[in-house]
């Protein structure tokens, strides 16, 4: 009986870990591609984890699921934080579990609060706490014992990076002992393993990485911080058995910042998005006034304020494919320095499908690398230059999967729950987007102990 | 005996064990659902007549519909109803509009209740909890201790296996006592049904909305819904995937979880 292990990098970039291991710096991961194949992979629109990470829990496009970033309006224009209650679909952990086999699953963006499963699961970076993060209530000494933390704490690493650096390499070893420590004592068939710390370096380090822009430690820090998940990958690998497959993904790349990118100032002030009064902060959407058209929220999500869905919308049916195609006529000359802001605009029903298509982002913006399309209220200008300095990619994340069987398609992160549930010879669900990314050959699995690490 | 009346003759007896124990005890009720099905379970458990007063933490920014359900249901059910505000707070300001609302919910909530025990001495209080309303109270126990501070020491919990319940205070302690613990939000509407339990016309839909669960009226949003009888709402709730607090946009922890997102730069 098979068993697949997946370790989640969040947004490893693949290009990242191609320069990375000719390098040198990463000697594990790269032999550990001699077992298998490396690809790039596509995420989903929009670019973020929550939603990504969501594709991996369900096969599905966010149309399916409903969830389309990590903040979300209701139709009263009211804020709300989308969590695992709000993923109206199944997920692979509860299909598996209901195959009788067991899941254990660390982490993962958007599984909070954690759904009954047959086996662990703890919720992701936006769990309140670990103790309300976990299912089920008993394994939490364990977690306690191997030092597992949720996250780091973003405020304070926002205001140092020293607090970061620190903190969030306690969290990344909690994590490593953790596995650790379940892979032995629990039973399982599906083991997922969520990494948000290299996510984190990106948003808040990734100029680092080009070792002119450091003063040398900052640098050091990250290479040092890669080094150490590449051991991670020599561990695991050296305590693989014949029987799990390893899987390595991230669920998007990542790029420098140029510029972030302030959508909601420029709809503003192309006259689509009128306030009734001053906002307040730069989340106040209750000072939209009904004159308005549009708004945005990140990343380049744009929502046409139609009639009849949002509380006071003003546009009526019979105008809103107007309006919707002026405003992507007018993104396509959104120029910064002569250059393009947006590399693609999309009509919703263009890369999303689904009964939930109602309340997607009606426009959704893929930017050019360096655009960080924001979407504050009270912003003065539209170009801005912030604190974080790399931003999400929608083509570059990574994939490396175990076994010599040929890619045949470029793969999505939707895409992994069929082929897990192909490597565990499980039924794969009609209603999936996702396909099995190899095809299986007669003799798969292919016995890739053969090669060398 | 079938499920309603299992769950029923549980929570009376728990009703009846933390009366028996602590006489000095009150039962809180928000005017909601839950509290006031529990309030019709403490009146079964006492033939009608509570021995214990009825508590309402007023933070005096509930719906108008809930002010009037309770004074005519306290009257009718012959309560003795304590009001327990923060005045103090209410005095100088406070409100879900003065910037944070969750430092709203402890002044009005949290502190107001804290204010009401230290005058009126509580041993126990009875609230109308679910195990099944949200993460957190998966691991509560029937009786709960709670230090003076309000700290609840989840790690050090008496057991309350094969039914056997520690309820028995330390001195420093007083009790909460949940005896819907093991109810959902199915079970609720079913009983509700069937013994015709009162409860606010916020509960039943208008104008294609009803609240599925209600607080403060700034705080609490409808959902879409038209549900406009009991039979409806427990045809809805068979079939709903939201969750019952969603309309609760500012839960304690949306609030935290908003402060990390915009230190992260995704808001």
């Amino acid at each position: 009986m098979k068993k697949v292990l997946v370790i989640g990098l969040d947004g490893f970039p693949y290009t990242l870990a191609v320069r990375l291991m000719e390098a040198g710096v990463m000697p594990n991961f790269k032999s550990r591609l001699e077992a298998g194949s490396f690809v790039q992979m596509d995420s989903i629109y929009p670019t973020v984890s929550n939603v990504a990470w969501t594709c991996y829990q369900t096969g599905k496009n966010p149309g399916k699921f409903g969830v389309y970033g990590f903040a979300e309006l209701t139709r009263d224009l009211e804020l709300y934080i989308p969590n695992s209650t709000n993923c109206r679909s199944k997920t692979i952990q509860e299909i598996i579990s209901e195959q009788g086999k067991r899941v254990i699953s660390l982490g993962v963006p958007g599984t909070y609060p954690p759904r009954p499963v047959d086996g662990i699961t703890v919720g992701g970076f936006l769990s309140p706490s670990l103790e309300k993060a976990v299912y089920p209530q008993s394994i939490l000494p364990d977690l306690e014992r191997t030092g597992y933390m949720i996250d780091i704490n973003p405020m304070k690493a926002r205001e140092s990076l020293d607090f970061f650096k620190a903190e969030n390499r306690k969290v990344f070893e909690g994590r490593v002992k953790t596995l650790f420590d379940l892979w032995d004592s629990e039973e399982w068939d599906l083991f997922t393993v969520h990494f948000m710390d290299t996510d984190r370096m990106g948003h808040f380090m990734f100029k680092f990485l080009d070792p002119e822009e450091s003063d040398g430690l900052n640098h050091d820090y990250y290479m040092n911080f890669l080094r150490r998940i590449d051991d991670f990958i020599g561990q695991v690998a050296q305590k693989l058995t014949e029987e799990i497959e390893l899987i390595i993904m991230s669920d998007h790349g990542f790029c420098r910042i140029r510029k972030e990118v302030q959508l909601n100032r420029w709809l503003q002030d192309r006259g689509y998005l009128v306030f009734s009064r001053p906002p307040a902060h730069d989340l106040d959407f209750e000072a939209i006034s009904p004159e308005s058209r549009a708004f945005s929220l990140v990343p380049g999500r744009i929502y046409i304020l139609k009639e009849n869905y949002w509380k006071n919308g003003g546009v009526k049916d019979q105008d809103y494919e107007r309006v919707r195609e002026k405003i992507m006529n007018d993104l396509k000359n959104l120029l910064e320095d002569g250059r393009s802001v947006c590399k693609q605009i999309f009509k919703k029903e263009e890369v999303l499908s689904g009964p939930y298509l109602d309340s997607a982002p009606d426009i959704i913006v893929d930017p050019n690398d360096g655009y960080d399309l924001k979407a504050g209220l009270k912003k003065d200008s539209i170009f801005e230059t912030g604190p974080l300095s790399g931003m999400h990619t929608y083509y570059d994340a990574m994939l490396y999967l175990p076994g010599d069987s040929p890619i045949t398609k470029r793969p999505v992160v939707y895409d992994l729950p069929a082929t897990i549930l192909d490597i565990l010879d499980l039924p794969i669900p009609d209603d999936f987007d996702g396909k099995p990314i190899f095809t299986l050959s007669p003799g798969y699995p292919p016995n890739s102990r053969n090669k060398p690490w | 005996m079938d499920k309603l009346s299992e769950l029923e003759s549980k929570s009376i007896y728990i009703i009846r064990e933390a009366y028996y124990q602590f006489k000095d005890i009150a039962v809180l009720w928000s005017i909601g659902k839950d509290s006031t099905t529990l309030m019709w379970l403490c009146r079964k458990a006492f033939f009608g007549t509570l021995p214990f007063p009825a508590m309402h933490i007023d933070t005096s920014y509930k719906f108008p519909q809930m002010y009037r359900f309770r004074d005519k249901y306290a009257k009718k059910w012959g309560l003795k109803l304590l009001i327990a505000r923060n005045e103090e707070a209410l005095a100088a300001g406070m409100g879900p509009d003065q910037g944070e609302k969750l430092a709203c919910c402890n002044a009005l909530k949290t502190d107001a209740l804290k204010q009401a025990i230290d005058r009126w001495h509580f041993k126990a209080l009875l609230l109308g909890i679910r195990r099944d309303e949200h993460g957190i109270r998966a691991k509560e126990r029937y009786f709960s201790p709670r230090d003076q501070s309000f700290k609840w020491d989840y790690e050090n919990q008496p057991p309350e296996l094969w039914d056997q319940y520690k309820s028995r205070a330390e001195d420093e302690e007083h009790i909460r006592v949940h005896p819907l613990l093991h109810w959902t939000e199915l079970d609720i509407w079913t009983y509700i049904k069937r013994e015709n339990i009162p409860i606010t016309e916020l509960y039943f839909a208008q104008d294609g909305k009803r609240y599925r669960s209600i607080g403060c009226a700034p705080c609490c949003a409808p959902v879409p819904s038209t549900a406009d009888t009991i039979d409806k709402v427990i045809e809805e709730l068979k079939t709903t995937t939201t969750s019952e607090r969603a309309g609760r946009a500012q839960d304690k922890e949306s609030v935290t979880t908003m402060q990390k997102l915009r230190a992260l730069g995704y808001m």
